[in-house]
């Protein structure tokens, strides 16, 4: 059913979206409900009622971080395969790659979920205590698992300021964070001495750097608005029940 | 039928509904749909509820409040509350005629 709001015209889902899947969540629609949707879906696009606004350059700015973020994370990791002589020259693109990633982050979302980021930033602190205490299995699974922690967490988050559905978020999760970590780092560590040309690299890593290109791709041409923009009312009170 | 619920086609009757839902009180999404349905004594799908409620807001009769969670609140403008006051004083004069005449009919 909630599918079905795909059909709606992008004008009326940037206004109406939310509130309206809020609506079908609130009791088990029926097969009427099912035909007035596509209905009223028929008649937004025949009499559009919530027209789009442009949205202001400073809107794409969050996309183009996401973007070159991404960009940056597949080309370092790209090179390490392929032109290993450059790759560690470039691996300094890393923090910044990951810095830009934090910065295209919505700040209205983790403002508002306060708590949870809290928390969530505490498991990885954590993961990272436990993954420097001397080598043992519970110290490869706290830093395997902080960093996908942190990695997914970030893609997530980025993917619900790009206004991508909860479904879809997962499947991106799965396919760009845990089934490469699934695939890769057993192969790697089987492996024993990963050497730099090894495309399992490329089966680990360059999957994250693409999904977060979608993304960005995805928020700098729809746009979202910046901290800056919004009304403070909006954030406040949550921030106050966090 | 006056001039902003005549141009309203379809959802001129679901509007005026939710007009008189919101005379109550602002209300989110589904609470108007209940309320509605509660007066009408028939569901209103949720397709015309939102085809409806975006008629009113651009027409300035309702308006969108701050969004509590993921529902959004709506309440009735000052050019809402005299739209709906003179649509249901037209109604009224139109019931009173009706029923007078019925009366008159049966009574002759």
């Amino acid at each position: 059913m909630t599918r079905l709001v795909r059909l709606y015209p992008r004008a009326w889902r940037d206004r109406y979206e939310e509130e309206f899947l809020a609506l079908l969540a609130e009791r088990p629609p029926t097969l009427g409900d099912l035909v007035d949707t596509v209905r009223g879906a028929v008649d937004a696009h025949l009499n559009p009622q919530a027209e789009a606004e442009p949205s202001p350059w400073t809107h794409r700015i969050p996309g183009l971080f996401a973007l070159i973020a991404g960009a940056m994370w597949s080309a370092v990791f790209l090179t390490f395969v392929f032109w290993p002589r450059d790759a560690w020259t470039l691996a300094s693109l890393i923090p910044l790659s990951l810095l830009l990633m934090f910065l295209s982050l919505p700040g209205d979302y983790m403002a508002a979920h306060g708590r949870r980021i809290a928390v969530a930033l505490g498991v990885i602190g954590l993961c990272i205590v436990v993954a420097n205490l001397p080598y043992s299995l519970l110290t490869v699974v706290a830093g395997v698992g902080g960093y996908l922690f942190a990695l997914g967490g970030m893609l997530t988050m980025a993917a619900i300021r790009a206004r991508i559905g909860p479904s879809t978020r997962w499947v991106l999760l799965v396919l760009a964070v845990i089934l490469p970590a699934a695939i890769g780092f057993p192969v790697a560590m089987g492996i024993g001495n990963l050497t730099e040309n090894d495309l399992w690299v490329l089966v680990a890593a360059l999957p994250y750097g693409l999904a977060w290109v979608l993304v960005g791709l995805r928020l700098a041409v729809r746009g979202s608005p910046t901290l800056a923009d919004l009304p403070t009312s909006s954030i406040e009170p949550e921030v106050r029940a966090s | 039928m006056n001039q902003p619920f005549g141009e309203l086609g379809r959802f001129a009757e679901p509007s005026l509904y939710i007009l008189v839902s919101l005379s109550g009180g602002p209300k989110h999404g589904y609470a108007i749909m209940t309320d509605v349905e509660e007066i009408s004594g028939s569901p209103m799908g949720p397709g015309t509820l939102y085809g409806a409620l975006a008629r009113l807001e651009r027409r300035g009769l309702i308006e969108a409040l701050e969004p509590e969670d993921r529902r959004r609140p709506y309440r009735l403008t000052g050019l809402g509350a005299t739209t709906v006051r003179a649509q249901l004083d037209s109604l009224g004069g139109f019931v009173r005629t009706g029923l007078s005449r019925l009366d008159g009919k049966i009574g002759g």
